[in-house]
């Protein structure tokens, strides 16, 4: 018993002849796709077709009982059978397909009709897909398997029969005896040629891809299996500790546990710290603050005024004044925009709120847009005594072109800028005596947020 | 992807297992394409002394995957999930592997192998990450105690 995966075709040479043969010499075979072809896919899912004896699901059997009392089918008829007299939603799916495939039935000498299905549609589309597609071979029942290759030599699946020479060999042997044999045939296209030997390369490509990827891994195994292993493990029994995990991070150079611990943030890197007087050391470690406080704060680096800033001034003699700083640097909040004089872009920036009043759920606007100008002098009556007060700094180094000629701008003309959001005065303020006031003696820009002040009408330039 | 016309590369693990790689699998190690850059063509057996044959097995898995990425681009989705699973091995061999990507000079998997550790030590406390790795507590109670006054600003756990 074998399965059959037949897809009727149209109007093609080989077909007419085949459709009366199969009609009158073999009339189970003429079996309507739509009819069989569920019931023989989930066979072919379940291996059948893979190297296995067939046998045929029962459903298979019934299948084609039943198609073959279909009034359509009828066995005499020398005409191809019209696909869509025994349409059902399966066929109309698959009709695309069918239509662009070639059902190619090959006949064997020995009344063993075999009906194969060169399933060119999906062997084409699925030609780069199949190779990964452990499935995709499964598909299609391969008649060479059937044939050039005797039953009782078959391999088992993912065994090298999958790669062999010999196997390629003999599905072309096959399939240049059977066009041998249908003299008819040399008047035909020759398309179905072409199709079978795309499927066949298919089909062997992912043999060999399946066949390698077994090889890998039984090597693998047996690696495994001769050395002394503990079950799960790739270590050798040897090399591991007498005593549960004790000693693996010991055992890494210095240099490796330091990136482990790259990759923690303050809070767990504060934390291990209490694990053992090692961790604690590698915990204290000043390039690991460092990295976390400049992570998201570049100007920490290289501006000491900001550390006067955030009152801290006391720490920059500190040897340990990244961690020391850390917990003030993580509880201040930052906010990424871009600044924009009207309708040009300055930069990208980050702005770091240092202290006043918290800048609310919202934070920043994505984009501050500075649309007015008013003198330095003003900023110590327009400036309330609880504003927030941010600072500014570019966002990356491309960023820093843009920023420092905009405070050189406002240098120049000595004025200080200002954003609007809704309710709120975002003021720009460059390095000068104010800026002095506030503690910041550095070079960089500070920016105040408050609410509704300064009046807008008087005092913009 | 096994193209005849590679040429390959014979690895030679610490207890002398070869693994016949392709060439441009073997190249994700920046130890052996350094090698290969020195050598003559016809040279294509490396020593990787210090690399046991299991390990190097699964190095050399990791290097055929994301060698095999250049020319079958995936998600990072993807590429996340496959090397989520790579490193799901027990604790031993993942401290090999991390010993393995620094010796060969395999950036990505040894950041990928030491995010792993750090990932088993985040969240826990130091009594949770001592069992973990087996580590004995060496502190006297005054020391615990003023590394707990420097952490204060640490939320507890």
């Amino acid at each position: 018993m074998r399965v059959e995966c037949s897809m009727q075709l149209r109007a093609s040479p080989w077909d007419k002849t085949q459709q009366g043969r199969a009609g009158t010499g073999a009339g189970r075979e003429a079996v309507g796709w739509a009819a069989v072809s569920p019931t023989v896919q989930e066979a072919a899912r379940l291996g059948v077709g893979t190297g296995e004896v067939l046998s045929a699901p029962q459903e298979v059997v019934h299948e084609r009982e039943e198609a073959a009392t279909l009034p359509s089918m009828d066995e005499q008829d020398d005409q191809p059978v019209p696909m869509r007299d025994v349409e059902t939603p399966a066929a109309a799916a698959a009709e695309p397909a069918a239509a662009a495939s070639r059902g190619l039935r090959l006949d064997d000498e020995r009344n063993d009709s075999v009906v194969m299905d060169v399933d060119a549609a999906s062997g084409q589309h699925s030609m780069s897909s199949s190779l990964d597609d452990a499935q995709a071979p499964r598909r299609s029942v391969t008649w060479a398997s059937q044939h050039a290759v005797p039953r009782s030599a078959r391999a088992p699946e993912s065994s090298a029969a999958d790669d062999s020479v010999e196997k390629l060999a003999g599905e072309l042997q096959n399939l240049l005896d059977y066009v041998k044999s249908k003299p008819s045939f040399t008047h035909a296209s020759a398309s179905f040629i072409r199709d079978h030997l795309r499927t066949l390369l298919v089909l062997s490509a992912a043999g060999a891809q399946r066949v390698y990827e077994q090889q890998e891994k039984e090597r693998l195994e047996s690696m495994l299996a001769s050395s002394s292993l503990v079950p799960g493990s790739l270590v050798p029994r040897l090399m591991r500790s007498s005593s549960s995990n004790q000693g693996w991070f010991q055992m890494l150079p210095n240099d490796l546990a330091r990136l482990i611990f790259c990759f923690l943030d303050g809070p767990d890197l504060a934390h291990v710290r209490l694990v053992c007087k090692q961790w604690d050391a590698f915990g204290k470690e000043e390039h690991l603050w460092q990295r976390l406080c400049t992570r998201n704060w570049r100007a920490l680096d290289h501006d000491h005024s900001l550390w006067k800033l955030l009152g801290s001034s006391a720490l920059l003699d500190d040897p340990q004044r990244w961690r020391k700083i850390y917990a003030k640097v993580r509880a201040r909040k930052h906010f990424r925009c871009r600044l924009q004089k009207t309708g040009r872009f300055i930069c990208h920036l980050v702005a770091h709120h240092v202290k006043g009043g918290e800048l609310g759920k919202n934070g920043l606007p994505e984009t501050l847009i500075v649309e007015r100008r008013f003198s330095i002098s003003h900023l110590e009556t327009f400036v309330l005594p609880d504003a927030s007060v941010l600072y500014f700094e570019p966002e990356t180094d491309a960023d820093r072109p843009g920023f420092e000629e905009f405070i050189e701008y406002l240098l120049k003309r000595e004025r200080a800028g200002l954003a609007l959001d809704d309710e709120r005065r975002i003021i720009f303020i460059p390095p000068c005596e104010f800026s002095k006031q506030m503690g910041y003696d550095g070079p960089n820009l500070l920016g105040i947020v408050q609410f509704q002040y300064p009046p807008l009408a008087n005092h913009h330039s | 992807m096994v193209d005849g016309s590679e040429q390959f590369v014979a690895l030679v693990s610490s207890d002398n297992e070869t693994f016949n790689v392709e060439r441009g699998v073997a190249n994700v190690s920046g130890l052996v394409a350094n090698v290969l850059e020195d050598v003559s063509e016809e040279e294509t057996t490396i020593p990787i002394p210090n690399v046991e044959s299991a390990i190097l097995a699964k190095v050399i898995e990791y290097c055929r995957y994301h060698y095999h990425l250049q020319s079958n681009p995936q998600s990072d989705e993807d590429i996340d999930k496959w090397n989520k699973e790579f490193v799901r091995v027990d604790k031993p061999t993942l401290f090999h592997l991390i010993l393995a990507a620094n010796y060969m000079d395999i950036q990505s998997l040894l950041d990928l192998t030491c995010k792993s550790v750090a990932d088993m030590i985040k969240g826990k406390s130091a009594e949770q990450i001592r069992g973990e790795f087996g580590i004995v507590n060496d502190f006297t109670p005054e020391e615990e105690e003023e590394i707990r006054r420097e952490n204060a600003w640490v939320e507890d756990r």
